[in-house]
């Protein structure tokens, strides 16, 4: 972990400075994360391939101000969801529904190039259905769902990602929880926990 | 199920409890059946939200980016501020249209109250302070002036 944060910053000064390939391996390094975050934000859409460029685009536009308070990895996530949040809204003042594309069944989307290691059709309906239900949600309870469940942030630091109070994530965790609970447990038989 | 036992439930998932939090959720699971079956749902929801797997861009990735800066760079840094300050403005403008709108709409209505209860009359006209317009024709009575004119 130090370690990484040690190569980083090293990338990040040598990026400064004008390396590309500094750059170009800072890039490489988190463009996973990032995509974790837009894909699971906005959906497998060209929109989240858009906004992760604009992330790393944005990043080399900040180096100068960028003094090493976060990490590399968070302080892009930051960037990533915030730009996400954003096109969500944009997305829904133009009244554009952007139909949930799912690797391989949305023809006017390149299927993505992840191979699922679970690739059974019954994986594939969770999965979609998990995805849609995120749909659902508001930009910011979807953040907080994205972000605390499965990036695995802590509360805190989600809270820092946000720029919001811990006691407001902890809030729409729990409002966000109730929602898919319900469209997720209760609107499907076959996901219900046995023991309930 | 306690309201407040539910709270504590929901966030013990998500932040350290105190002592007496603690045993207090204990106590309540062990005694709730309802609060037990409900900690069995949601584990089982983060189970299956937490389970997914991490997707990813589609291979060739970097090389867009860096392309795209290259670009970018070679139209200079103005781009991304000229775009930065449009958006700026228009988010600017249409806040103020907003805010405007509402303003607006509360003052019509308390001028619309304001008429109908200084009129005390409830019509279309009077609710927008207008007052019964006599016209010229209201006034003249044609009998009386072909009577004038000896023509009846």
């Amino acid at each position: 972990m130090r370690e990484d944060a040690l190569k980083d910053a090293a990338l990040v000064d040598a990026a400064r400075d004008g390396s590309e390939d500094a750059f170009r391996e800072l890039v490489e390094r988190h463009k996973d994360r990032v995509a974790s975050v837009v894909i699971r934000m906005l959906g497998n859409t060209a929109d989240a391939e858009d906004v992760g460029q604009e992330t790393f685009i944005r990043f080399y536009r900040g180096l100068r101000g960028f003094r090493g308070q976060a990490s590399v990895g968070t302080y892009l996530t930051r960037i990533a969801v915030n730009l996400a949040i954003s096109e969500l809204r944009k997305r829904r003042r133009r009244s554009i529904i952007v139909p949930l594309a799912v690797p391989g069944r949305d023809r006017n989307e390149p299927e993505a190039d992840y191979a699922d290691p679970r690739a059974s059709a019954e994986y594939d309906d969770t999965a979609d259905r998990i995805q849609q239900a995120l749909q659902e949600l508001k930009p910011e309870f979807r953040s907080v769902i994205v972000l605390r469940l499965m990036e695995g942030y802590s509360t805190k630091e989600t809270a820092e990602i946000l720029g919001i109070p811990v006691g407001t994530v902890l809030s729409r965790l729990r409002r966000s929880q109730e929602k898919l609970k319900r469209l997720l447990l209760y609107s499907n038989r076959e996901l219900v926990h046995e023991t309930v | 199920m306690k309201r407040s036992e539910l709270d504590l439930l929901y966030r013990s998932l998500d932040t350290s409890l105190t002592p007496g939090e603690r045993s207090r959720l204990d106590a309540a699971l062990l005694r709730d059946q309802g609060l037990r079956e409900e900690y069995e749902r949601l584990m089982h929801l983060r189970g299956l939200v937490e389970g997914q797997e991490s997707p990813a861009f589609q291979a060739g990735f970097t090389d867009r980016v860096m392309e795209r800066l290259a670009t970018e760079s070679a139209a200079g840094p103005v781009s991304n501020s000229t775009a930065e300050a449009t958006h700026d403005f228009q988010t600017a403008l249409s806040l103020m249209f907003r805010r405007m709108a509402v303003a607006a709409s509360i003052a019509a209505m308390l001028l619309l109250t304001y008429n109908l209860a200084t009129t005390g009359n409830v019509s279309f006209t009077a609710s927008f302070g207008l007052t019964e317009e006599l016209y010229p024709e209201d006034l003249y009575d044609a009998r009386i002036a072909l009577e004038t004119e000896g023509a009846l």
